[in-house]
């Protein structure tokens, strides 16, 4: 590709080691998680806020938009260049800048690994708590993105609830932080950025919580049958006031995926299992557990496994956390969805998106987040037999308005990205959707970062299902952690 | 699905297709992490291999050196939920390329070398008798002090020590022969560290096996088929299908990590060859790394003791290609007085990787920085592996950072801690 | 100026005749000094979608009214025209106990919300010792947290779901039922603590707690600050059970008659499962036994913790938030400046609140408060203090970095600017 202005101009800005431009280096940069696809202009890897602002204006100057991309595991298309231009990787910025044990706080660069936060304040017997299972790859600036979650939200919150403050670089290409430390005068503008997927600000700073690690953890697996005694234990555990630090579910054709991956002892002749952990003061992590005990056992649990070595907790974890990746090994391809229904209502929906995938022909593995009624249904094919794609995205959009019937949402914790921003008027208003909009003007008066994300209306990716389409036959399998 | 064509010089699209691009791997990608990118990542060579296997792009210099800059540890293939097997997916995409009109020179010449030269137990020797000088002189010393050159030379390998030279019968048991078993003594082990092989003789001797080295096996060919190499790889994979089989032997012995992974995986080499298939199977089954073996016997526990501070880098291709981290660790634990510390991400890459250390020196020397930071952290005086390859680079690392302290194959540690060996 | 009679006969088309407030009422609505000319007490988010618009097309600027429990917190108001009251929106709309989720019109008081839910053994995690007369709307636009903050979070982390009329009059939705939802930005983040200058948030949903099987209090004196924020660092470390924490200061403490004028008084909840409970007390008292803490028998900490939403009149009120650690040195340095104040922090959100009578302290205590809180990197919030202090100063303090988007954001949901006018940060 002949180098363009734009081209020097970032060179000279960042230096030429770190800005891409040749096809092949481009072409990785294409993709994430998803089946989506959209090829960048040019790849820039700035190493401070300085050359990030710095890079956004050039792009703004030059009339492109700029996309922000952390490690690229994202689930909703977050990090993909709908509309070209500029990739703004953050994987050079990823210094822990400042660990306060005392004041229980962290200050990290946007590219640091999640899980590498924990690993920098252990010693402290502190530990950052949002875990998405993408968490020893994923960094601090996509899940600020994406508001991610993981399977211990349940008790401890998305990462909204673990973010102070942000420095962020505005689309005029300036430096502004954030909240902070402290409370902070003035609208949650952190509250704000965080979860919004990239399209507001880039994120060059965070200042995190950290929370003590709990005295006592126990893990539970209880194994279940049948997948509907699974899920009425799981609602029943809510209902009954019983709240796990997680309370995970998988279902057979998981566990088959799974176990040759890890051998982590996922029984996998049983309808279901819930993976269950309960944590705090012993006595108090000992009570619930009785509790969760009684509560599978009244729903005819077939086996509760319990007091499990910290080696069998690792691998039932590693076993959840790589299962969607593991599908891999069941079907050429999968297409999940992230739908959320209120806890109560887990049993019919999950009893319907499994009729529904058996009235179109299709298996279907879950593996979801059972205590937050956040549903991750994957549903197998082969993208080789003919007409199969249209097929599974009908399907996807009736498991889809299963979801919403049942007073719920479109995503849980993936985003909406450009996939699922045809269901965002499902759920909201044109009013609602005018409000959000409003919100983004606030920001910014250009479409500068992420354009064709999040809005049904903005261009971008092109009609939605067309695209997946295409993205399907072509790549084959999709992967989502 | 066994890949069928005759020469598997390309990747099998189903090995291909099995990427979800999740990227669970990139944190176990050391040259990903030293970079930052994803065209040096596993995810994304995956998709640059993808992309050449279609024809989607041609293999430009660029490509290339994306390709060269990947150290084929393998890390990313343990860790990956899928079960994509990149090292099988690198190997043939190589080949595609050094079979291809635009292989680059450097390709060509590494490939001649390795064939003319570690596959040629002759030309090997004068090689190694050079290199031997080239320590002993001090010519090495006073090279590794030039500036600019220095660096590069620093990761040749070492050449110092008896050679092991012997074959056929190598030890019997005191008492009743519990196993018979075959040692592969291979290309650069026996003149780079010829004492690993009389410790692992005389371990093996102790814990009532009888050794024999067959007199007439050759190079295993791991580096042949990491090259791209396939054809030379299979060549003499097949010669020593016959060699070892014919000894008649319970078990072939390795204590070279990458050759034993190279080993292990002959079926698969082969698995297009219809008249050695069965054969590459069987003898798959046969070959052991020298931890692994020990710790199956299972190994008598040492009444002697090693009065050291030991940490253990995990060779990758012990550890990720072979799946084994316990067992050497089980070795070293039995050891009396011996404390075990382990550093920080001890399955990381050293960066020596087969020829790598001297094809891509700045990558290397940055890995094997790390490295020395990680193992400085253990204050370990002892630094334990499983491989040659890593014994070489860390004995580098040492140098290089004036550190005290000294590198082993963790079977000499065990030799060490019997009692009149 | 709007002419009276047809405002209130406009007001009236909207919400009828019996729910506008009589003039001998008005007082009640009264925000620093100035009386509005009318209160209405709409009952649907539809009518206060109409008087919004009214207010817009008449240029008549609106003050929602909640409970009035924190009405003294902000700047002077630009104008105020109009107080909407929520005392008629105060229907609970959805209580599924089984999802642990509730939803509530925003003009539900606090109190009433809590009993209702308390029959299903749950509640809404706001702080235990809020007022009872202050209502949901309100402490979502204030954001308000207190004694519990350090377990609870603040309204922000467990409202999930928001119906909030704009400043132009659009009805919107923010979030959902659902405790996890990322779909669209999360606008319930930009309402909460927004203080009615965005919009009239109608309806809520929250994420609720059950309630603690058991709880129990202590209570302690310290000789220092520091002592005190230690012993509860260190419990809090532990994992103990710690539910509220209040640290008083000796002013504070004898203003609620805990006798003891020279001392630091400690007052702490502990709530969760009897076990859990037990423990927690046991290890705090040796705890406290090895430390030189006393501890006081046989004392509710309940009225301590709730001084943090006490107010006189009269008085100058400042809430300042530092990190943990510096939360005994910023009391210590208050009490300095003005030795009479009383001073209720809870070092865990390192969150200090200082009240002192303005007749009893030296004319620059405020301004020394202030410098010695910029000192500490700690930020203040003046909540209370004489009306013309609040002509001279902007109670939110040095305006923050990200100024121009707030300007943008207010531009953005209140165009035509009715809605509380000039009473927050920079006089937005």
């Amino acid at each position: 590709m002949a180098k363009t202005q734009i081209i020097s101009d970032l060179q000279s800005a960042i230096g030429k080691k770190w800005v891409l431009y040749a096809p092949e280096d481009l072409l990785v940069y294409e993709y994430d998680a998803t089946i989506e696809r959209g090829l960048p202009e040019a790849v820039v890897l700035p190493n401070s806020a300085e050359q990030v602002a710095a890079s956004v204006r050039i792009a703004r100057r030059h009339n492109v938009p700029v996309t922000a991309r952390g490690a690229g595991t994202g689930l909703s298309g977050g990090a993909i260049p709908c509309e070209g231009g500029v990739v703004l990787v953050t994987s050079r910025l990823n210094r822990i800048l400042e660990v306060d044990a005392e004041n229980r706080i962290a200050v990290v660069e946007p590219g640091v690994i999640n899980l590498d936060i924990s690993r920098a304040v252990d010693p402290h017997g502190l530990y950052y708590a949002p875990d998405p299972s993408s968490q020893k790859v994923c960094t601090i600036g996509g899940n600020v993105a994406e508001n991610s979650g993981g399977p211990h939200c349940l008790r401890y919150g998305m990462t909204t609830n673990h973010v102070l403050g942000l420095e962020i670089v505005t689309a005029e290409g300036e430096i502004v932080s954030l909240g902070g430390k402290t409370d902070t005068a003035g609208y949650d503008l952190t509250g704000i950025v965080v979860g919004s997927e990239g399209t507001l600000a880039i994120v060059t700073k965070v200042i995190v919580r950290l929370l003590h690690k709990p005295e006592s953890t126990i893990t539970i697996l209880a194994i279940f049958d049948e997948v509907d005694e699974a899920s009425q234990a799981a609602s029943a555990m809510i209902a009954g006031g019983v709240l796990p630090a997680a309370l995970e579910m998988m279902d057979k054709n998981t566990m088959e995926a799974v176990e040759p991956f890890i051998n982590a002892g996922y029984p996998p002749d049983a309808g279901a299992v819930l993976l269950i952990e309960v944590e705090g003061l012993e006595e108090d992590a000992r009570e619930q557990s009785e509790q969760v005990q009684a509560v599978c056992k009244e729903l005819s649990a077939r086996e509760i496994r319990i007091g499990l070595s910290p080696e069998d907790r690792e691998r039932l974890w590693a076993g959840r956390k790589g299962a969607l990746g593991a599908l891999g090994r069941l079907t050429p391809s999968y297409y999940i969805l992230d739908g959320v229904v209120p806890r109560t209502r887990l049993p019919e929906v999950l009893r319907g998106i499994y009729d529904a995938c058996d009235r179109h022909g299709f298996r279907v593995a879950n593996v979801f987040h059972a205590g937050d009624g956040n549903l991750h249904p994957n549903v197998m094919f082969d993208e080789r037999e003919p007409g199969v794609t249209e097929r599974v995205l009908k399907l996807g959009e009736e498991i889809m308005r299963l979801c919403v019937d049942a007073d719920g949402s479109i995503t849980g914790e993936h985003g909406v990205g450009s996939e699922k921003r045809s269901y965002m008027s499902w759920i909201f208003s044109e009013d609602d959707m005018t409000a959000m909009k409003r919100l983004k003007l606030a920001f910014s008066a250009t479409d500068g970062f992420n354009p064709g994300k999040v809005f049904p209306t903005s261009k971008g990716c092109g009609e939605v299902s067309s695209r997946m389409k295409a993205a399907i036959a072509k790549v084959g399998p999709d992967a989502y952690v | 699905m066994p890949d069928t064509s005759p020469i598997p010089i390309v990747p099998s699209s189903s090995d291909l297709a099995q990427c979800v691009r999740c990227g669970l791997c990139l944190q176990s990608c050391p040259t990903y992490v030293q970079t930052g990118l994803e065209t040096e990542s596993p995810r994304g060579r995956l998709y640059l291999m993808k992309a050449l296997a279609e024809g989607e792009i041609e293999p430009t210099a660029n490509v290339i050196g994306h390709m060269d800059q990947c150290l084929q540890c393998r890390n990313c293939e343990a860790v990956c939920p899928s079960g994509v097997p990149f090292g099988r997916i690198m190997e043939r995409t190589r080949a595609g390329i050094l079979e291809g009109n635009s292989s680059p020179f450097s390709w060509r010449l590494r490939s001649l070398f390795l064939r003319h030269v570690i596959a040629q137990p002759k030309a090997l020797s004068i090689f190694a008798a050079v290199f031997r000088l080239y320590g002993r002189t001090g010519l090495r010393t006073l090279v590794e002090r030039i500036p600019g050159i220095g660096e590069r030379a620093l990761l040749a390998p070492t050449m110092e020590g008896r050679p092991f030279t012997k074959s056929g019968l190598l030890a019997r048991p005191d008492g009743e022969v519990r196993q018979r078993v075959a040692l592969l003594t291979g290309c650069i082990m026996p003149h780079a560290f010829g004492r690993v092989h009389r410790a692992t003789v005389r371990v093996l001797a102790r814990n009532g096996c009888e050794v024999e080295a067959p007199p007439d096996q050759v190079c295993c060919g791991a580096l042949h088929a990491h090259n791209g190499d396939l054809n030379t790889a299979m060549d003499l994979a097949r010669r020593n299908i016959d060699v070892f089989l014919g000894a008649g032997v319970d078990a072939v012995i390795v204590n070279s990590a990458g050759c034993g992974a190279a080993m292990k995986e002959y079926d698969e080499l082969l698995a297009g060859d219809s008249e050695y298939r069965d054969a590459a199977k069987r003898f798959s089954t046969l070959v052991k790394d020298i931890s692994e073996f020990l710790v199956d016997l299972p190994f008598k526990v040492p009444s002697g003791q090693v009065q050291a501070t030991v940490t253990y880098q995990d060779s990758c291709h012990l550890a990720h290609a072979q799946r084994i981290t316990s067992a050497p660790r089980e070795i070293l634990r039995s050891i009396a007085s011996l404390t075990l510390v382990e550093m920080d991400r001890p399955d990381g890459c050293c960066g020596s990787a087969g020829v790598y250390s001297l094809t891509q020196p700045k990558m290397s020397i940055e890995l094997l920085d790390e490295k020395m930071r990680a193992v400085s952290d253990t204050k370990a005086s002892v630094i334990a592996t499983s491989n040659p390859g890593c014994m070489s680079q860390l004995e580098s690392g040492l140098r290089r950072h004036g550190a005290p302290g000294e590198v082993v194959h963790v079977v000499e540690l065990l030799d060490r801690a019997y009692p009149d060996r | 100026m709007v002419e009276q009679a047809t405002l209130t006969s406009d007001l009236e088309a909207i919400v009828g005749t019996t729910d506008i407030a009589a003039q001998d009422e008005l007082a009640s609505f009264t925000v620093d000094g100035v009386t509005p000319s009318a209160a209405v007490h709409p009952e649907n988010a539809e009518q206060v979608a109409d008087l919004i618009r009214l207010a817009n097309d008449r240029s008549v600027t609106i003050i929602p009214w909640g409970g009035g429990t924190e009405m003294h917190i902000g700047n002077l108001p630009s104008r105020y025209d109009v107080a909407l009251n929520t005392v008629r929106l105060a229907r609970m709309i959805e209580h599924e106990p089984a999802n642990l989720t509730a939803t509530c019109e925003a003009g539900m008081t606090i109190g009433s919300l809590q009993d209702s839910l308390a029959k299903a053994g749950q509640t809404a995690p706001f702080d235990p010792h809020v007022p009872r007369d202050a209502t949901v709307g309100g402490l979502l636009a204030t954001n308000a947290s207190g004694a519990a903050r350090h377990f609870y979070g603040t309204p922000r982390d467990f409202t999930i779901g928001m119906r909030l009329v704009t400043g132009d009059g659009l009805v919107t939705k923010a979030g959902g039922k659902v405790v996890k939802n990322v779909a669209g930005y999360d606008m319930c983040k930009l309402y909460i603590g927004s203080r009615g200058t965005l919009g009239v948030i109608t309806e809520a949903t929250f994420k609720l707690a059950p309630l603690p099987a058991a709880s129990s209090d202590l209570a302690f004196r310290s000789r220092t600050a520091r002592d005190a924020s230690s012993f509860v660092m260190e419990i809090h470390g532990r994992g103990l059970s710690l539910r509220s924490v209040a640290l008083l200061n000796a002013a504070a403490a004898d203003s609620a008659s805990r006798r003891d004028s020279k001392t630091y008084f400690l007052a702490i909840q502990f709530a969760g499962t009897t076990a859990g409970v037990k423990r927690s007390l046991n290890e705090a008292r040796s705890l406290a036994s090895e430390s030189s803490l006393k501890l006081v028998p046989d004392l509710d900490s309940g009225d301590a913790c709730a001084s943090f939403f006490e107010r006189g009149e009269g008085e100058t009120i400042v809430r300042c938030s530092t990190i943990s650690a510096e939360t005994p040195s910023l009391m210590e340095a208050i009490e300095e400046i003005a030795p009479s104040a009383q001073i209720v922090a809870t070092p865990l959100a390192g969150i200090v609140r200082a009240r002192w009578t303005n007749t009893e302290v030296g004319p620059d205590s405020l301004a020394k408060v202030r410098e010695c809180a910029r000192r500490l990197d700690a930020s203040l919030l003046i909540e209370d203090c004489p009306p013309d202090e609040k002509g001279r100063t902007d109670v939110f303090g040095p305006r923050p970095p990200s100024l121009p988007l707030l300007w943008q954001m207010k531009q953005q949901f209140d165009p035509g600017n009715v809605l509380s006018p000039g009473r927050y940060v920079d006089r937005i």
